[in-house]
């Protein structure tokens, strides 16, 4: 059997375009997920510091904490991208792997 | 244009390709659905500490009434973070679990310092810490 080697490279950037699209929406959620957390914390912070129910030495160390926060937001985004990336490789290797088993009939 | 790659060429092919499917890309951990169990407890107890202390009037929101649910929790991040140490990959996860643990181990000591908390701080503490325990959650599940 002919092994078409334009169609397999096709199919595997397919298998990469379907992997990344399906999981993308992940990542834009997450980040918005994220991003409205951080809204609500911050109004919580200075509503209490308006009313004086924390001291300013809690606010600022609490601030200090956001910084910490987006650290870590940032580091699992990454792992999300990551993932992403991981499965689109595996999807294309399996592209082509299937694609050379069909041609030898295995 | 159609190249075709004629069948007696296919061995060094098939030979590539056994090297690829032996060793397929590996970029994070895998999933590990005991240790996002874990979390959610975990992050839940977290929770639960600080409703449970505001449900309480102040001068009964001593860090001896809560000593030992402090200890449960921390005992779990390290958990975690020893799980996560085993595991392939790594660094991503055990920077959020430092972060994670860092700020617990001040929360602890905060209130262990002025032995209660008021009602703004421990509100403010339950947003924050529930700030840290979420990318952990939020990582784990995207190994699926």
């Amino acid at each position: 059997m002919a092994f078409d080697i334009n169609e397999v490279l096709a199919q595997m950037l397919g298998a990469i375009k379907t992997t990344t699209k399906d999981n993308w929406n992940n990542v834009k959620n997450t980040a918005n997920s994220f991003l409205q957390d951080r809204t609500l914390r911050l109004e919580l912070l200075a509503s209490l510091r308006l009313q004086n129910q924390i001291s300013q030495e809690f606010f600022l160390m609490r601030l200090e904490d956001e910084k910490k926060i987006l650290e870590s937001e940032l580091h699992a985004v990454a792992i999300i991208t990551k993932a992403i990336a991981q499965k689109a490789a595996n999807a294309a290797i399996d592209v082509l792997q299937n694609a050379v088993m069909k041609a030898i009939h295995l | 244009m159609r190249s075709v790659i004629p069948f007696t060429k296919l061995s060094a092919l098939v030979f590539f390709v056994f090297m690829l499917t032996s060793c397929k890309v590996m970029l994070v951990p895998e999933y590990n659905a005991q240790l996002e169990d874990q979390i959610t407890n975990a992050a839940k107890a977290t929770d639960k500490l600080y409703i449970d202390m505001l449900d309480v009037p102040q001068s009964k929101r001593t860090y001896d009434n809560y000593s030992e649910r402090y200890n449960g929790i921390e005992a779990e991040i390290n958990s975690i973070q020893l799980k996560n140490e085993g595991r392939p990959k790594n660094g991503d996860f055990l920077a959020i679990i430092k972060n994670l643990k860092d700020a617990f181990a001040e929360a602890k000591k905060y209130h262990k310092d002025k032995s209660t908390l008021s009602d703004g701080e421990a509100m403010v503490y339950r947003g924050t810490l529930s700030g840290f325990w979420k990318p952990l959650y939020i990582a784990e599940r995207a190994l699926k």
